[in-house]
C-alpha cells in the first residue's frame, strides 16, 4: 500500500460528516472531517506542519548546533566570542532551511562554571495560535550554554 | 501642503525606536532592582517583574508590532558571561535593542525584539 493512502471514504450516518480512512506503518487512521470540507490525501492535514512552530524540531536543530560548536571544549575566555557568533549562526542557517513564513530570533547566552547564580527570563507579545518559542540548556564540565529561539509566524 | 514638523515625525510608528526604548527598560529596570543587593531567593520574582513591566509599557504604546522581552542576572563574582543574539526578518521595519545595567552585585542585561505585524 501506498503510503498516507485515503483508502475509504464513507458517511457517518450518526452525524453528518465524512469518514476518511488513511493506512499508514502498519496503522489504520480515521479522520472525521465536516461534511462540507475538501480533503484528497493525507498532505491535506500535514500541510499544518508547514506554517506551525515544532518545538522538538527546533529543539533538536540547537543542540546539534551546540555539540557541534562547542563539543567538548572547555570554557576560554578568548574564544567565547566566536563560539556565541558560530552557535546562533549555525541556528540560523538551519532554521532557514526549513523553509517556513517564520520570522527568528536566536539568543545564546554562554557562561563559565564557577559557582555564580545566573537567572533569566522572557516574556512574549504575540500570536499563541502561530508562533512559538524553545530554549535549551546545555552544559559541559566548565561552562553552561542557554539558547532560546523565538519564532513569529509573517 | 506642510502643517508643521509633525508631519516628519509620524513616520516612524511603523518602525522601532532604539532609544526610546533603551530609555523605558532602563526605567523598568531602576523601578525593579535598583539599590538592591543580589539574593538568590529574589531574582526570579525580579526577572519576572522586569520582563512584564518592560512588555506592559511597550504595549501601551500602541504600535503594530509583537515584542519579546528577554532579561539575564547574574551575580557579580568573577565568571565570565556572554551573550550573542542573530534575527532573520525584515531589516526596515523589524529591530532590537539591548540595554546593560549592574551594580555592586549584580550585572543585568535586558533584550527587547520587536517584530513588525
Amino acid at each position: 500500500m501506498v503510503p498516507f493512502q485515503n483508502v475509504f471514504v464513507g458517511e457517518d450516518l450518526i452525524c453528518p460528516r465524512r469518514v476518511h480512512l488513511f493506512y499508514f506503518e502498519d496503522n489504520f487512521i480515521v479522520i472525521l472531517v465536516p461534511v462540507s470540507a475538501t480533503l484528497a490525501t493525507m498532505d491535506d492535514f500535514l500541510s499544518e506542519d508547514k506554517t506551525t512552530f515544532i518545538v522538538e524540531e527546533v529543539s533538536k536543530i540547537i543542540k546539534d548546533s551546540v555539540e557541534t560548536v562547542i563539543g567538548e571544549n572547555s570554557y576560554k575566555h578568548g574564544r567565547v566570542n566566536q563560539w556565541t557568533t558560530s552557535v546562533v549562526e549555525q541556528c540560523l542557517i538551519q532554521l532557514s532551511k526549513l523553509d517556513k513564513p517564520f520570522k527568528f530570533i536566536v539568543n545564546c547566552i554562554i557562561m563559565q562554571k564557577n559557582g555564580a547564580g545566573l537567572q533569566t527570563a522572557s516574556t512574549c507579545f504575540w500570536d499563541n495560535a502561530t508562533d512559538g518559542s524553545c530554549t535549551v540548556r546545555w552544559e559541559n564540565d566548565t561552562m553552561y550554554v542557554i539558547i532560546s529561539i523565538f519564532g513569529l509566524a509573517i | 501642503m506642510l502643517t508643521g514638523m509633525e508631519e516628519y515625525t509620524s513616520g516612524d510608528d511603523g518602525n522601532f525606536n532604539t532609544d526610546e526604548t533603551s530609555v523605558l527598560v532602563k526605567e523598568c529596570i531602576e523601578g525593579v532592582i535598583g539599590g538592591t543587593d543580589y539574593n538568590h531567593n529574589k531574582v526570579n520574582q525580579w526577572t519576572a517583574n522586569i520582563v512584564e513591566h518592560s512588555l506592559t509599557h511597550l504595549v501601551k504604546q500602541g504600535r503594530p508590532f509583537k515584542y519579546i522581552v528577554n532579561c539575564t542576572i547574574m551575580q557579580k563574582s568573577g565568571a565570565g558571561l556572554h551573550t550573542a543574539s542573530s534575527c532573520y526578518w525584515d531589516t526596515t521595519t523589524d529591530g532590537s535593542c539591548t540595554v546593560r545595567w549592574e551594580n555592586r552585585t549584580m550585572y543585568c542585561v535586558v533584550s527587547v525584539f520587536a517584530v513588525a505585524m
